[in-house]
């Protein structure tokens, strides 16, 4: 069966333009990413700010494009297909976007974003049938008609968050890649929300790309998980063996970072956080890109990358993992 | 409790807003001893902001603050703006959400550590900026003598963060304002940077007052949590029973909410149903009700007292007087 | 759970304030400075498209029993005469027939294409951008009055030339307020959102980027017909705009400069009525300003 979708070595950079003394250079900001996802099952994407995370998913739909590497959607290469054909294939894969009410149109009614996308996907519909399918979509997500005719300061920000989940539905799409969707939401909402996707993965079969921060939320929705940092990825692993006992040293820091709402545990933790911070992407390292926080870094790490290395389902990067 | 260093008594702000007034907080009462860290945590609407807002001056133009806030004597709502400029930066501190904007761009780094020191304590120029170097050196700025007399944009996010909590500490302020620092920083920095408050709170003597959203950082950091909603305090206690033995159902329901890394696994997270309403508190009925899942009948009509229910805790419920 | 999704079903927005235009329009309305603007201007509008029919003769007549006829409110000739007898306030309602036509409608015509120009160098990024702004910056260069008198030349002169000339000239600041303005909006998600779904790019613009300039460019545009007006009665006034017999507000300031000496009259009517209708926009502008100022909440 075919994936649903797969990045092979899959690398992303931005140009930065020249002055008027120096040529135009790339600065690459995902190196070298592989993975494939099936219909149904949620990849979770991990990483502090600067790793790549928001351009690896931006790159999955050809927002951007790969500077090298291949993206596939159900075994066909992006690259391959004409921008007229991309164009209404993007109802198949869809984002969803950290700032939920900037990612409405503010001049545009709610009905009118959710529906706006079939123009391009359905062309041809009445305006009574585009609101009708708006209003089936805001259904799917929770929201009562009433909502179609308001504007995006009017909403919550949970409520635009299903708004933006709405109109990513509305073409039937079989992947959402979510950048961050819960980032900017209250703990309270967050839930709601992630429960949202998990039952819209059931009932549609939806494959997921979640890609946050935070990994106690990626706990929630996983199945499986990627660490970035760089623009590399140093560890994938299924969720339950991932958090039972992360391999690479960047894992381990990252849970250990993350408060827990746990007195005893956090009381522990204080004064043991991890020292320094990553180095700038403009400027990485030879070796190991964790190298210079790593609690166990050796010389090696400071002059050799590390390859991604499979065990299994499991793949870390790392001179020495922990086992 | 006459030891307080901070006595807040029915704390209310209101804005005027085109389609009428809106309260952000109602009534709000509590203590603060010295060199006591206190979190208060909320969701947005919770009005958590604008209690720090009004303690220090700074609420918007069409905010206005009732009640009595007591500060080493003073009451720090009455005081001309004269006074509380007095008062401000020399033994009351704050430090804000996104350092970019925090920080003067076109001041070097240096200078604007060594001015609080300047205008508040006299000091002498040469003085000040060996006390804000030695400051920068002891928040862990690498090469602080150098760095001093960087600008800003020179730094990143946590250090940024790093210098604003030098400005603020350096001055030995006896009560330091945090309005969530660390929401905008990575999760390892942020942790550093809590670590980093935790010692100079300790060092300094100072008292905190820790504003988020986080409940984690909040178990990390704080001796008592007041955790707010709609305007109104709903529960008040030390950190280590309040997150073990939460008694109100609006701390309940937050802390089911809250993603664990190690807790087993449910099919769904927990939720709190219904969306978080901002201003909407001066209204007669507990704020949590529409969104309660025990909710009675009194529950809308009559306002919760912030009653005692255990050693140095107040809950605002209720069902929380029915039971033990 | 479904009990879950039901909750939120359940939960309907709540009453809806104001709409953000209405509450725009309304922060309008209680300037009263912009709505007595709106009123003087609405009435001097009206005085000179239908003034004229209140009198039995037009600009054009000359009346040559009474040459030079000074104020006399209660005469056939209110505001008097000119030297060749032609009524002056007729005179100065029919050029403020043309002098405001060309002032909304050449605004109107410099905005949409400075609009347009500035939405698509803002959206394209990039080398386009850099060559449409740099072609601004050289238009920009140009001698405004030299500019204007060549395209009038090319165009073969007459008032159609005339408009268009001082429109060319006119387009360029709309179009660097608007590329500056696309730039920020082409970042933001909602553009992102309308990439991924599927639309190009000259749907993006159309779509999501012009209307939300449009409040930037309502409170610019007002400034704008102010500035084509003065544009217009300066060409006049320097001989190479609306020329004798038809009358404008600019070439009836220049008669009445050089007669200044002689007869204010004939000076200050047209003068007033220009100064009047300038302030009127300007408190207009003010106005709109503060009421789509964001910041302003």
């Amino acid at each position: 069966m075919t994936a649903l979708i797969e990045a092979r070595r899959l690398s992303v950079g931005y140009p930065i333009p020249g002055g008027l003394l120096s040529r135009p250079r790339h600065l690459p900001v995902v190196h070298d990413i592989s993975f494939t996802l099936d219909a149904g099952q949620v990849l979770g994407i991990v990483g502090e700010s600067g790793c790549g995370k928001s351009t690896l998913g931006r790159a999955l739909l050809r927002l951007i494009p790969a500077s090298a590497g291949q993206v596939l959607w159900q075994g066909q290469d992006l690259a391959d297909i004409d921008a007229t054909t991309l164009r209404r294939r993007r109802a198949e894969v869809q984002i969803i976007f950290q700032d939920p009410v900037a990612a409405l149109d503010p001049r545009m009614t709610v009905a009118r974003s959710v529906s706006r996308p079939l123009a391009t996907f359905e062309p041809g519909l009445a305006r009574d049938a585009l609101h009708d399918r708006a209003v089936q979509a805001l259904g799917l997500v929770g929201l009562a008609p009433e909502f179609a005719g308001r504007y995006p300061h009017e909403l919550s920000g949970g409520q635009a968050q299903r708004v933006g989940i709405a109109r990513a539905l509305i073409g039937g799409p079989k992947l959402i890649v979510c950048d961050e969707p819960v980032s900017a939401l209250d703990v309270s909402i967050q839930a709601q929300v992630v429960n949202l996707l998990l039952d819209l993965r059931d009932r549609l079969g939806l494959g997921l790309v979640f890609i946050s921060h935070n990994l106690a939320v990626v706990r929630q929705i996983s199945d499986r998980v990627m660490v970035m940092c760089l623009g590399r990825a140093v560890e994938m692993a299924p969720r339950d063996a991932f958090y039972a006992g992360p391999q690479h040293p960047y894992s381990r820091a990252l849970m250990a970072a993350v408060p827990e709402p746990d007195p005893a545990t956090e009381r522990a933790r204080l004064g043991h956080a991890l020292p320094g911070e990553l180095p700038s992407i403009l400027t990485p390292p030879p070796g190991c890109v964790f190298a210079g926080r790593c609690p166990k870094a050796q010389s090696l790490c400071h002059q050799t990358r590390p390859d991604l290395i499979a065990t299994g389902p499991r793949a870390v990067a790392c001179h020495d993992p922990d086992r | 409790m006459t030891d307080s260093l901070l006595s807040i008594r029915d704390l209310s702000v209101r804005f005027a807003l085109p389609q009428g007034v809106g309260v952000a907080l109602d009534r709000v009462s509590f203590d603060l001893a010295p060199g006591e860290v206190l979190g208060i945590v909320g969701e947005s609407g919770s009005g958590k902001s604008q209690i720090l807002f009004a303690l220090m001056g700074l609420l918007a133009a069409n905010g206005r603050p009732a009640g009595q806030a007591l500060f080493d004597g003073q009451d720090l709502l009455a005081l001309s703006p004269r006074a509380l400029d007095q008062v401000r930066g020399a033994s009351l501190s704050m430090i804000f959400q996104d350092p970019m904007t925090s920080l003067n761009p076109y001041a070097r780094v240096g200078d604007q550590l060594a001015e609080g020191l300047r205008v508040h304590k006299g000091f002498s120029r040469r003085d000040a900026w060996d006390a804000a170097v030695a400051m920068l050196d002891r928040v862990r700025i690498p090469d602080a003598a150098a760095r001093a007399r960087h600008y800003p944009h020179q730094f990143s996010g946590g250090m940024r963060q790093r210098v604003m909590i030098a400005m603020a500490l350096l001055v030995r302020p006896k009560l330091l304002l945090a309005d969530e620092p660390t929401t905008a920083l990575d999760v390892t920095v942020q942790a550093q940077v809590i670590d980093l408050m935790a010692e100079l709170a300790a060092e300094t003597g100072a008292a905190t007052i820790f504003v988020t959203h986080d409940l984690g950082v909040v178990a990390r950091l704080c001796d008592r949590v007041i955790v707010l909603y709609g305007g109104r305090i709903m529960e008040e206690g030390p950190a280590a029973t309040l997150f073990t033995t939460p008694r109100h159902p609006y701390s309940i329901g937050l802390l089911a909410a809250t993603p664990r890394m190690a807790a087993p696994l449910a099919p769904r997270m927990t939720t709190v149903p219904g969306t978080p309403r901002s201003g909407a508190g001066g209204k007669p009925g507990c704020p949590f009700a529409p969104r309660c899942a025990r909710r009675i009948d009194r529950c809308l009509t009559e306002t919760p007292a912030l009653r005692p229910a255990g050693p140095a805790a107040r809950v605002a419920c209720h069902l929380a007087e029915v039971a033990p | 759970m479904a009990a879950d999704i039901r909750d939120s079903a359940a939960e309907v927005p709540p009453d809806r304030p104001e709409s953000t235009l209405r509450l725009q329009f309304r922060r309008f309305r209680q300037n009263r400075l912009a709505m007595a603007g709106v009123v003087v201007l609405a009435l001097i509008v009206l005085a000179c498209f239908l003034g004229p029919y209140a009198f039995p003769f037009t600009g054009q007549d000359a009346d040559f029993d009474a040459i030079g006829q000074g104020i006399d409110l209660f005469s056939a000739h209110p505001f008097g005469t000119d030297d060749f007898g032609r009524d002056l306030l007729v005179r100065v309602l029919e050029g403020g027939q043309v002098s405001l036509t060309i002032g909304f409608v050449g605004a109107l015509t410099a905005g949409v294409i400075g609009v347009l120009y500035g939405a698509v160098a803002g959206y394209a990024g990039g080398r386009t951008d850099a060559w449409m702004m740099r072609a601004v910056e050289v238009l920009y260069g140009f001698p405004y009055v030299i500019l204007v008198i060549l395209l009038s030349l090319l165009l073969g002169g007459g008032n159609l030339a005339l408009f268009a000339a001082i429109v060319f000239t006119l387009w360029l600041t709309p179009a660097v307020i608007v590329r500056a303005l696309a730039q920020s909006l082409s970042r933001r998600e909602f553009v992102e959102a309308a990439r991924a779904g599927g639309m190009t790019a000259t749907q993006i613009v159309l779509t999501h980027i012009v209307p939300n300039t449009m409040p930037v460019v309502i409170v610019y545009g007002s400034l704008l017909v102010p500035e084509v007006i003065l544009a217009e009665s300066f060409l006049s006034f320097l001989g190479i705009g609306i020329k004798e017999p038809q009358a404008s507000w600019g070439n009836l300031i220049q008669i009445g400069t050089s007669a200044m000496s002689t007869d204010l009259r004939l000076l200050m009517l047209p003068a007033t009525l220009l100064a009047l209708v300038l302030f009127c926009l300007n408190f207009i502008a003010d106005g709109l300003r503060d009421a789509f100022d964001p910041n302003d909440r």
